[in-house]
């Protein structure tokens, strides 16, 4: 038995620690991130699809770039603006992932070479096919922009400078795999719609948008060129349906919009064919990285090898909303399922608490790193935050069965000698998690990045307030034993 | 609680070394004959999951019959045990093509578009993530072995948390064998993080054991095992209650592996660590 004086410490002494402090600094910054930037979920969250392509042979890394940018390329202009990201995954394969696009739609897009169109004002000029060649994408020392040097046929540079002269010197617009997008504002709602349009042999998707009026979004794959008298009968269907207050047809596919420069209007002007053409992109990083994208589209986006899909997988967005809400309900209720276990165990409700509450700090910890990151959580990273709390709670139980059970020691030793164990544990995980995020392909780099942060939030942040909040709530309670 | 130091521990821990022989037959005898379950993340194939589907629809049968696919069925429940879906495996690798027509057919029986799932993978991507996951594994265990051994810097107590976490991931494979539970990119997640949940526990009572020497052995065991039933307890709860609740496939598969593996780590470390410190204090290698 050991007699001491008994000191009793106030909660405000608490609240000065350093520890406690950076535990309550760094869970209100991340709170405040994920307010202010929310928490990017991923595609089996959100829905959409991933495809992986293999390449005919093994790419060396210039190769393998080029192909994913094309394919990034072509996707975007296919798809509009989507949230499309291509990655290259070893030598010979490459991820693809699209939000909101089902894997068949993506797959028919990569398998063929993409369609250019050059149109001046609203005349069609050329396609992709009357490009004779290609260059790859320099800086033009007398501009001092960076640029795609091309040729076109005889037959294209002719109808290019016509054009030219009839729209006056328009703009120059670029499509890929042009499609049409015909918005109809109604008062009330089109019925058969879809099957109509099927009828009279078009593929098309339609939206049905609702504000003060409804408004459907017609998008057809075909050009508004061979729409041509199928877009009569669609008005006339839809008139006789409903009554229309607006209708408008949009061309869709721009991937791009440049002005005639002023030395080539002077020679078009003067009558002159020019079949040799730059496309100039401006100076900088940014023209830089414009002119590569402008090379891949003139090349049609024709990839350099042969690709096939291998592999696809799609989570529509209802599934993911329901795989969202499903992980969240069933992680609170795991919490809940620990705490009544560690309140079993201990029946104290002063032990139960902060364990509950550190644990809640180390998720907030790991969304407010992934956000100000823009790491996406997707199922992997789940399992990673559930594997980081696993952890975490382990340590919680060592620091109070050190601090409870070392009876006639002193409260540092105990939580040293707690921490010596923690800290074995950390290095073990840390270390197999690294392994595993170099190793491991994307698909489990989400669960080995956050169990990594989450282990060092709560090593470094959490467990050492959780610590010195122990002591100060459990001292009394040991000092009676 | 079970009062293990009243045992004969060495000659208990035959139990837990007869359990690593019959698994490492049992692995080996699967990989060479090649019969382990797999998913179609490794082994190929395509996956599709519908949800909601409307209850006289016999899926198995209609797909048979009208694609001549072989198909294997299984039906996903919620924890209340009402069905919420099926998920539908076709050995065959399906093109763009083929899926969308499946996708239309499964439609056309009443099931919504936006309730299908379709995952599938050609052996030779599914061969890449066989491959890398393995390594994956192999490589988070040499590097676990290495902070071990430093931590420890004696070579018993640090093989003997290695041993154990090796125990572990080879019985939890056997076991899933046996049980036919695929092996899927989800059981591989599993395994990894049962490396540290079996490290966790293994660390502790090495320490306990070894660091601290002001108590009686049989106090220190005592004492370490209670701390150390109440981490897999508090671990074991989560995953019950993830694998109840969870209706997302990885989550369940996680959820499920990791409780087979938590039983499995019960033994190794409480009969087979235990056993082989004891064994290595009683010879006198302690820490000084």
């Amino acid at each position: 038995m050991v007699y001491r004086k008994r000191r009793e410490e106030k909660i405000e002494e608490l609240f000065k620690d350093r520890k406690v402090r950076i535990l309550f600094a760094c869970v209100a910054v991340s709170l405040l991130i994920i307010m202010w930037r929310g928490v990017t979920t991923g595609l089996d969250l959100q829905g959409g699809s991933t495809i992986i392509l293999e390449t005919e042979r093994a790419l060396d890394l210039r190769e393998m770039d080029q192909v994913t940018r094309i394919i990034d390329e072509r996707l975007r202009g296919g798809f509009g603006i989507r949230d499309v990201k291509v990655r290259a995954m070893g030598d010979k394969n490459v991820r693809i992932e699209i939000a909101g696009v089902r894997p068949e739609e993506a797959e028919k897009l990569i398998g063929r070479p993409g369609k250019l169109e050059v149109m001046i004002g609203n005349i069609s000029v050329f396609t992709g096919d009357q490009i004779k060649r290609v260059d790859p994408f320099e800086f033009q020392a007398s501009s001092g922009s960076w640029g795609v040097p091309f040729t076109i046929s005889e037959e294209a540079a002719l109808k290019f400078k016509e054009a030219a002269i009839v729209t006056n010197f328009a703009n120059v617009y670029m499509y890929m795999d042009a499609g049409t997008r015909i918005t109809v504002y109604t008062t009330t709602e089109i019925n058969g719609l879809q099957d109509f349009l099927r009828e009279i042999g078009l593929e098309a998707e339609t939206k049905v948008v609702k504000g003060n009026v409804t408004v459907t979004t017609i998008e057809l794959d075909i050009s508004p060129e061979d729409l041509g008298k199928k877009r009569e009968k669609i008005v006339e269907f839809i008139n006789r349906t409903t009554n229309i207050t607006d209708l408008i047809v949009q061309k869709t596919g721009l991937v791009n919009e440049a002005p005639i420069g002023e030395s080539l209007k002077a020679e078009l002007a003067a009558g002159q064919i020019v079949k040799s053409l730059v496309l100039e992109t401006g100076s900088g990083e940014e023209g830089r990285e414009e002119a590569r994208r402008i090379e891949v589209i003139l090349r049609s986006g024709a990839l350099p090898i042969k690709v096939e899909i291998v592999g696809s997988f799609s989570v529509s967005p209802a599934l993911g909303e329901d795989f969202s809400q499903n992980a969240v309900l069933a992680g609170i209720l795991a919490f809940i399922g620990v705490s009544a276990f560690i309140y079993l165990r201990y029946r104290e409700p002063l032990i139960v608490l902060p364990i509950l509450a550190t644990g809640a700090s180390e998720v907030i910890m790991i969304l407010g790193f992934a956000s100000l990151i823009r790491w996406n959580i997707d199922l992997p990273a789940i399992a990673g935050i559930i594997a980081a709390l696993g952890t975490g709670m382990d340590n919680q139980i060592v620091i109070i069965d050190e601090v409870l059970g070392e009876k006639g020691k002193s409260m540092r030793y105990r939580i040293k000698s707690a921490f010596f164990i923690i800290m074995g544990s950390y290095a073990t995980i840390v270390v197999a998690m690294v392994a595993l995020f170099f190793i491991g392909m994307s698909l489990l780099k989400g669960f080995a990045f956050t169990t990594i942060v989450g282990a060092t939030a709560g090593v470094f942040i959490s467990r050492p307030a959780y610590a010195r909040i122990v002591e100060f709530l459990l001292k009394k309670k040991i000092n009676k034993k | 609680m079970i009062d293990i130091t009243k045992f004969n521990l060495k000659k208990l821990m035959i139990i837990p070394i007869g359990i690593l022989v019959l698994s490492l037959v049992i692995v080996s005898y699967s990989v060479m004959n090649n019969t382990v379950p797999m998913s179609i993340d490794f082994k190929g194939g395509t996956l599709i999951t519908v949800y909601d589907v409307p209850k006289d629809v016999d899926l198995k049968k209609a797909l048979e019959d009208n694609y001549g696919l072989e198909v294997h069925i299984t039906t996903l429940r919620d924890f209340t045990g009402s069905v919420i879906g099926e998920s539908i495996e076709i050995a065959k690798f399906l093109t763009g093509d083929e899926k969308k027509d499946i996708t239309d057919f499964l439609i056309s029986k009443g099931i919504a578009e936006d309730k299908i799932s379709v995952q599938s993978l050609s052996p030779s991507v599914s061969g890449l993530f066989i491959k890398t996951s393995i390594y994956a594994v192999i490589g988070a265990f040499i590097f676990m072995a290495i902070a071990v051994f430093l931590r420890f810097k004696t070579f018993v107590p640090s093989g003997a948390v290695i041993l154990s976490a090796f125990s572990d991931i080879v019985t939890t494979v056997a076991v899933m064998i046996i049980l036919s539970i695929n092996l899927s990119l989800g059981s591989f997640v599993a395994l990894l993080l049962l490396i540290g949940y079996s490290v966790d526990t293994d660390i502790l009572l090495t320490t306990r054991l070894l660091v601290k020497k002001e108590k009686k052995l049989e106090e220190r065991i005592k004492s370490a095992m209670k701390t150390g039933l109440t981490m897999t307890g508090t671990t074991l709860s989560a995953m019950i209650v993830l694998y109840l609740v969870s209706t997302a496939p990885l989550l369940k598969e996680i959820a499920f592996v990791i409780i087979i593996g938590l039983i499995v780590d019960l033994i190794n470390t409480w009969i087979q660590n235990v056993g082989i410190l004891q064994w290595y204090i009683e010879k006198g290698g302690r820490r000084k």
